[in-house]
Order: C-alpha cells, then structure tokens, then sequence
C-alpha cells in the first residue's frame, strides 16, 4: 500500500490464542479442557493406572498369616516366580508362564487361520446382506463368557454326538465327556477369540485392492505366493489389530482353563485369580501379575512394530 | 463500516502465511480478495472474523480496534466455504441462531428470519433440515443465517465454490443486488477472476502471503502492476522492451508510445490478447505473425502466434493456421509492469 | 475370486459359523428339554423357564445385573463424553495430548483379570483410608464405569473428527456463548456417537465376567456370576434356559447396535456435503 499511516505493528498479547473460535488465554483454555477431563481421566488414574503401579510396590511386600498385607520388603516373590519355593525348586510356575504363552500364541495363530476365509466371505457378501451376516459374527462376540464357556461344556459332554464320535472311534472311552482336556481349552479359547481377530481383518479385506490381485496372479500364479505378496501385506494392518486383540487377552484367560482345562491345566490368569481367591496372597499375586503386564508389553510393541513395517510395505 | 488491517503477521510453523499485510476496505464496498490457492487469503479473512490469531498487527473496524475480541462479539459475520450449517436444526433456526445468541425476543427473532429469508428468495422452506435443501438453496441459508444479524461486516469465503457453473453466475448477480440493496460492507474471498470481476467495487490479488495489487476492479485488470497480476488476470503477452524515454519503449516489434511512464531501463510491458488487432491495412500494422494454431471459441477467434504471443479477434472472418496476419497493437492498450 | 477358492470359502465360513452356534443351540434347546437329569431327549417343556421366574436367588441376580449395566453405563457415558470433548476440543500440546491419550487407551488394552487386579488392590487401599469401598454392587459399578468411560470416550472422539470443528466456528461467529455453543450445537451433534457409546458401556457391562468376579461382594451376585458358580456345583436345566434368556436379549442388543449404527451413518450424509 502507498500510505504508511499504520500504528507500530502490536504483537499479540502473551498466551492468547484461538482454538475453535475461541479467544482466550491458553492457560485459560486449558483448565476448562481439565474440566471436562479431569472427572474421567482422575477416575481411570485411581482406579486404574495407579493400583497397576502399585502392584509393583506389592509384589515386593509378603504376605501376612491372615492374608494381610506385611510391608517387608523382600526378593521371596520374584524367587518364587522363578520356582524356588519352600520345598525347594520346581519348575511348576516356569511351567505354567510358559503354556499361557503357548496357548496365547497357538490360538491367535488358529483364530487368524480360520479368520481369512471368515473375513473374505463376509467381504464377498452383497451390500444387502452383508450387515446382518456381520450380525451374525458379533452376536458369539457379545455373548458372555461364562455362557460360551458353558454352552461347551454341554457340546462336549458324554453322549453327545461329538463324544460319541471320538468314543467310536476310541480316541475316549465311551460315557466320558471331552473335557477336561487341552482338546476342549482350545476349542472354547478359538471359539471365543475368533471374531477379535475376524472383525479386523474384515475392515482389512474389505478395504483390499483387486487389481493387485489380479496382478499378482498373473505374476505368480496361484496359492501361496499370492497370498504372500498380494494378500499378506494389504492385510497386514488390519491383522496387527486383530493379532494384538487375541494374544493380549487370550494369554490372561482363566475363565475357560478353570472351567474346560481342570485343575491340571493351568494358567498364569489361574495362578493368580488363586492369589487373590483361596490363597490370599496378594503379594505373589502381584508379582505374578507384573509378569502377565510384561507379556502383554511385549505383545503390544511387537504389534506395534509390525504396524509400523506394514505402513512402511505400502 | 470501514475495515482496516495493518502489518498483519501470520507464521505456521515455518510457513509464512501473511507477511506484514495490509488492507483497507472502505464502508459499504464490496471488496474481494483474490489469488491462488496458499496466498493466504482464507487466512486473511478468518482473522478479520476472529477465527484464527494474528502474531501481529492490527485489524480495526469502523475505527475502534478489534484485533483481541473474540469472534463472538466482532459484530461480524461470516459465509463459510462448507456453509457450516448446523445439521439439526431447521433453516428457520439456522437463520435466527444469532440472534437468538444475542437475547434477541424470540418473536423479533423469528421475524428478522423470516424477512432475511425473503430477501435471499427461500420463503417456504422454514421447516426444512438443510440436508434436504440443495446445494444452492443451501449457499442462500448460509448467507441469510450471516445477513439476518445485520452485521457491519460480512465476510464470504469461496461462498461459490460448492455450485456449478450456470448457478454460480446467478449467485454472484443475486450476491451484487443484495449488497447494493443493504449497502452493507461485503469482504469476499476468491480464486476465481470472473467472480471477482463481476461482484465486487475493489479487489485485492494476494500473492504468497503479500497483497500484490490493490485497486478498482476495472483499474487492477487494465493497469496490472506486476507480472504476477497480469499473469493471474491471464494478461499472458509479455513482452521484453528498454525505456527509451518517459513514455517510450523499443521492443522487439518496434518503439512504442506508452500511456504510462517507464519506471525502468529494462523491463516488460503486457498487452491483453483481446486488445490486440488482427488488420488489413500496412500502415497500422505494428508486426506481421504466422498464425502457428488457430482456435476458434464461438463469439470469438484464438491465434496463437509463432512468435508467442496470443491474439484473440473477432471470427466474422475464419483465420486458418499456418497463415500470416498483420497485427495492430493500439498503444494506449500496452501496460507497463513494474516488476 | 475364482469360483472354486470362492465355494472353499464359504464353505470354511459356515463350518465356522456352525463351530460359534452349535454349542449355544445346545444350550438353547436343553433349556426346554424336560428330562431333568442327564442328557437325553425327554420331550418339550417350558418348566424350567417357569421356575425360572420364582427363583429368589435368579431374580435377584438378574436385578443386580440390570441395576449395574443401567447405572454404570449412565454415569460413565455422561463422562467418558465430557472426557473425549476435554481432551480433543482444547489445546492440549502434542506431548500433553499423547500421554493422556496413553492413559485413555488403558482400560482398552489391559487384559481383564490385570484390570480386576488393580481394582481389588484399589478398593481395598481406599478402603483402609476412608473405610467405605466394600466390596459389593457399588464397588462393581465403579470398576465397570472405569472401563466404560473409555470405550465410550473413543467412541465419542470419532464422531468429533467426524462432525469437524467449522459448525462450532460458525456458532462463535453467530455470537453464541460457550454453553450456547455446548448445549445447542456440539451436544445435539453429538448425539450419535453418545447413543452409540451408551449401547456399548451397556452391553460392555452384561458382557463382563471377569472385573464383576473379583469386585462382587457377598450379596452382589448377576447373573454371569450365579451362571459360573452353578456350573462349579452342578448344572440344573434352569440354568439352561436362563443362558438361553440372556442370549436372546444379547441378540436384541446386537441388532438393536446395527440399527443405530446404521442409521447414524445414513444420517450423517448431512454432515458430510
């Protein structure tokens, strides 16, 4: 502009900002933000975030002769968790840590095979239909655990058709029922997981670019390898979620171990869902705990990495 | 009422958004403010509405600074570019909202609504949700929402683009009668040349975060200052040329007379293709051309030139290419840039 | 697809869809089988729905299940709403924003029986400071609130990325208030996403077994909770048709979810020009 008649150019004043319309000091702005927050986020922090803290304090305290409490400060817990216990070293809980991680791996592993047919049919479906057959998924998602649980104890129980099978074939004797048993575990853990990782992978297939497809099997032909170059990757994201959503529960699980594995097959979630029932020992409970939270860190970052390399592939 | 900003800074990051900007719009005119996409003018506009922060700088209204009021008490209004209309509500309270905001008497609410919605045309349609309005119908819920407050300001920004092409030109013709009919101060936001051309008084073109040019519709598009205007304005015969004298370049077609004064020794001088003569008489013929493609565009014929430029004549007689035309460039047509 | 890969996979998915269904048919149809005991077929009775409802022990669960989705869900869609606009309405910086984002996504990836842990350990550190926080339907409703609170929360937020920040600029311009612009614009708009939030907090909540497991006190027993206890000591057909019930409102529920989701996306067109 020709004329420069303009007063000294003002600089905004300290901490005022616009957000959403708003002018105000962003200090200001902030504590309203607190506000409306502060009720939900203080609630998780209670209950929550700082009792799981706590149970880091709790794993080192010992247990009292009544179940209490005792703030002495000892290694005995982390010892125990190792197998050194008053009858010397056993390798039960070692034992038990590590089936929770295979039966958490093996049944993520059955839940994603069985999710990828799952997943393109419900893809393949005409608009019209396809809502109701996701219905369809989501109403076993939403049912609760403890029916499920039960609704195959009922399946699998002496003289109904699927004993009666395995007895004619004398795999089980006749009149006995298919739990408790490692057999009946997984059937109720894949039963159960299955649509966390079928629903994600759906959004994922769903979202799936034919034409590298079709690409693909031009290139490679069929099977395998087009899964692997085309499929796979397109997948990936969706699959991480799903992976993450069945390993991260499926290793805590004590609800279908208690009720289909029977004492013998054991848990870490078994182990200590008995702390903190029967033996009233919260301590160790905690210490076992800790172990389940570092499992499951370790689930997640894995996932979190592979997340990271898939949006890498793209 | 009059608005004036002065040095207004706006940093994102390390992107200069508005680079000591200055702008006065007088009462009453209907002011656009052009450019490309990224000029900053949307964010211009915005902190004229107290939507976003300046770093610096002062925005006045009527005299009386506004620079730190917050939106909701500028008494200014705006058109958004997504209409922004509120989805559960009816038009006819889309439209009262304002005023209702300010304690406005219900009754007197719903009468100023109701009369604003006469003015931009949608009378019956009170009671309809603006999903299932048209597009237009509404572009002209948004502007009667903004105008029913009478504010001393109201600001559009791109309120066109969302329409298409035979409805834009009778939005725009509509937009000039109701601000001539309310004399209300219009600051409107564009990329769109024609639009600004046919709406509005006096028009700013902003370029990366600075105002280029600012002036009278008619004396921007005639007289652009810089290459970047005149290019924006699709000027686009650039033509290199040395001052010879006050009014006197040479270019490569010969030494010239031009209107303005040369400000440098070595410089461009523009000339739109439309001012240009294609003629059949040697002695007005400033150069001679052979026509490497000829368009023709129904009320009018495109040549473009071999030697790069560009003439637009009438097409009473058909110009095939390949043939050689004598071209005549009326003087007081050739406008000298400054940079 | 080529049509025989095509067949292969709808064949694998209805095995799978018999695989998830077979077992709770099972349920269903011993629910009405009149033999008492064992397993076989002893013709069709309603009996056991019927002594269903004179059950004391049933009916009180059933009550206890009720009163707990229906307050918890209450108050935690009230502030898991207030939670998502206070953090994604204001301007938190990035870092700030990242850590409580972290501790929203909390209750979301804990496993279960960690979560129950916490709260036992909760409870009962309050419990020493202010001797309240027994264990029973109150201390329930407060751990299933805390992970509602989230998963109402994240429904929430996307529905705020969804209806964008412009209709709230606009209400600023049109010189609306804060609360004008909170209970007249941003509320309304949000409707939605708070239904959709509230159907899940409330089916979250019929779900859980095992957070309800570890805080119930003695009298506090829901139905989940007097299923899995009387598996522990000997089914009986009531038990059948119970499950069966409480399938049958899941289905409801389900359906009841789609619809609204369903009809908010057809609805939200508007929002989207």
């Amino acid at each position: 502009m020709a004329d420069n008649d303009h007063p000294n150019a003002e600089a905004a004043p300290k901490g005022l900002v616009i957000f959403n319309g708003v002018m105000k000091k962003r200090r200001a702005l902030m504590w309203r933000g607190f506000g409306f927050s502060s009720l939900g986020l203080g609630w998780i922090l209670i209950f929550l975030a700082l009792p799981c803290l706590s149970l880091f304090v709790v794993s080192f305290a010992t247990r009292g002769d009544y179940g209490d409490i005792q703030w002495t400060f000892t290694l005995e817990n982390m010892k125990r968790l190792l197998g050194f216990g008053f009858f010397g070293w056993s390798a039960d809980n070692l034992l038990i840590f590590g089936r929770s991680v295979v039966v958490g791996v093996v049944t993520t592993f059955l839940c994603v095979v069985l999710s990828y047919p799952l997943a393109f049919f419900l893809a393949m479906r005409p608009d019209r239909t396809r809502t109701l057959w996701l219905t369809v998924l989501l109403i076993p998602f939403w049912t609760n655990l403890v029916i499920r649980t039960y609704a195959w104890l009922l399946a699998l129980a002496p003289e109904m058709p699927l004993a009666s099978l395995m007895a004619r074939f004398e795999i089980i004797e006749r009149g006995q029922a298919l739990y408790p048993s490692v057999f009946a575990v997984y059937i109720g853990m894949v039963s159960v997981f299955l649509p966390f990782t079928a629903l994600p992978l759906y959004t994922a297939v769903e979202k799936l670019d034919w034409t590298l497809i079709e690409a693909a099997r031009d290139l490679y032909g069929k099977g395998w390898r087009v899964f692997r170059h085309a499929i796979l990757p397109q997948t990936l994201p969706g699959l991480s979620v799903g992976i993450t959503l069945t390993l991260i529960p499926a290793m805590g699980m004590f609800v279908i171990p208690d009720m289909l594995g029977g004492a013998r097959y054991m848990l870490i979630g078994n182990l200590i869902q008995q702390q903190f029932g029967t033996s009233r020992d919260w301590p160790f409970g905690a210490a076992l705990s800790l172990v389940l939270m570092i499992l499951t860190l370790a689930a997640l970052s894995a996932s979190r990495r592979r997340h990271t390399t898939g949006e890498a592939h793209r | 009422m009059d608005l004036k900003a002065f040095a207004i800074w706006k940093r994102y990051g390390d992107l200069e958004a508005l680079k000591c900007v200055d702008l006065k719009v007088r009462a009453g005119e209907f002011f656009t403010l052009l450019g490309p996409s990224g000029c900053g003018k949307t964010t211009l506009l915005r902190i004229i509405a107290g939507l976003e922060m300046a770093d610096s700088g002062v925005v006045m209204l009527g005299g009386k600074p506004i620079t730190w009021m917050p939106a909701n008490e500028r008494p200014i209004n705006t058109v958004f570019q997504s209409y922004a209309l509120f989805p559960h509500l009816t038009v006819l309270e889309n439209v009262s909202f304002g005023l209702i905001s300010r304690k406005v008497a219900k009754a007197v609410a719903i009468a100023k609504a109701k009369e604003t919605l006469d003015l931009v045309q949608l009378n019956g349609f009170d009671d309809r949700k603006p999903h299932q309005m048209s597009g237009g119908q509404r572009q002209r819920v948004a502007l009667a929402r903004a105008l029913a407050n009478e504010p001393e300001l109201l600001l559009l920004d791109e309120p066109m683009s969302a329409l298409d092409a035979k409805l834009r030109i009778q939005v725009q013709i509509e937009l000039r009668q109701i601000q001539q009919r309310l004399g209300k101060t219009f600051i409107m936001v564009t990329h769109d040349q024609q639009e600004a051309l046919t709406v509005s008084d006096r028009m700013a073109v902003m370029n990366v975060g600075e105002v280029a040019q600012v002036g009278d519709v008619r004396e921007v598009y005639d007289r652009p200052r810089t290459r970047f205007v005149a290019d924006f304005l699709r000027t686009e015969n650039f033509i290199a040329a040395k001052r010879t004298g006050d009014h006197q370049v040479a270019t490569e077609f010969g030494e010239w007379t031009v209107p303005q004064e040369v400000p440098w020794e070595e410089g461009m001088v523009t000339v739109r293709p439309e001012n240009m003569r294609v003629t059949q008489s040697p002695e007005r013929c400033d150069f001679k051309a052979k026509v490497r493609t000829a368009l023709y565009r129904g009320c009018y014929q495109e040549l473009l030139l071999e030697n790069g430029l560009r003439v637009e004549t009438e097409s009473i007689r058909p110009i095939a290419s390949g043939e050689e035309v004598m071209v005549h460039v009326p003087k007081e047509s050739v406008v000298v840039l400054h940079g | 697809m080529k049509d025989r890969a095509k067949s292969a996979v709808s064949a694998i998915s209805v095995l799978i869809f018999c695989f998830l269904y077979i077992p709770l048919l099972c349920v269903a149809v011993f629910s009405v089988n009149a033999s008492k005991l064992g397993l076989e077929w002893g013709g069709f009775t309603w009996d056991w729905y019927i002594k269903l409802f004179h059950n004391e022990m049933i009916l009180n669960a059933a009550w206890n299940t009720l009163v707990l989705a229906v307050v918890s869900t209450l108050i935690s869609t009230i502030v898991g709403t207030f939670l998502a606009i206070g953090l994604y309405r204001f301007p938190w910086g990035k870092k700030v924003l990242g850590r409580l984002d972290l501790l929203l996504h909390l209750p979301v990836v804990t496993p279960d029986i960690i979560f129950a842990v916490a709260l036992v350990v909760a409870f009962s550190a309050l419990r020493a400071l202010t001797g309240l926080f027994e264990l029973g339907l109150g201390s329930m409703i407060m751990g299933h609130i805390t992970f509602q609170i989230a998963f109402v929360a994240l429904v929430i937020r996307g529905r705020l990325e969804l209806i964008g920040t412009d209709v709230e600029e606009a209400a600023y311009d049109l010189y609306a208030s804060h609360r004008r612009v909170l209970f007249k614009v941003l509320l309304p708009l949000l409707r939605p996403g708070i239904m959709a939030g509230a159907m899940l907090a409330f089916t979250l909540s019929l779900d859980d077994f095992v957070i309800s497991f570890f805080t119930a006190g003695p009298k506090s027993t829901t139905l989940p909770l007097f299923i899995y206890a009387s598996v522990k000591r000997g089914v009986t057909p009531e038990i059948h048709a119970l499950s069966t019930l409480v399938m049958i409102l899941t289905i409801l529920l389900v359906g009841l979810m789609q619809w609204i989701t369903n009809r908010s996306a057809s609805a939200d067109n508007s929002l989207s020009h």
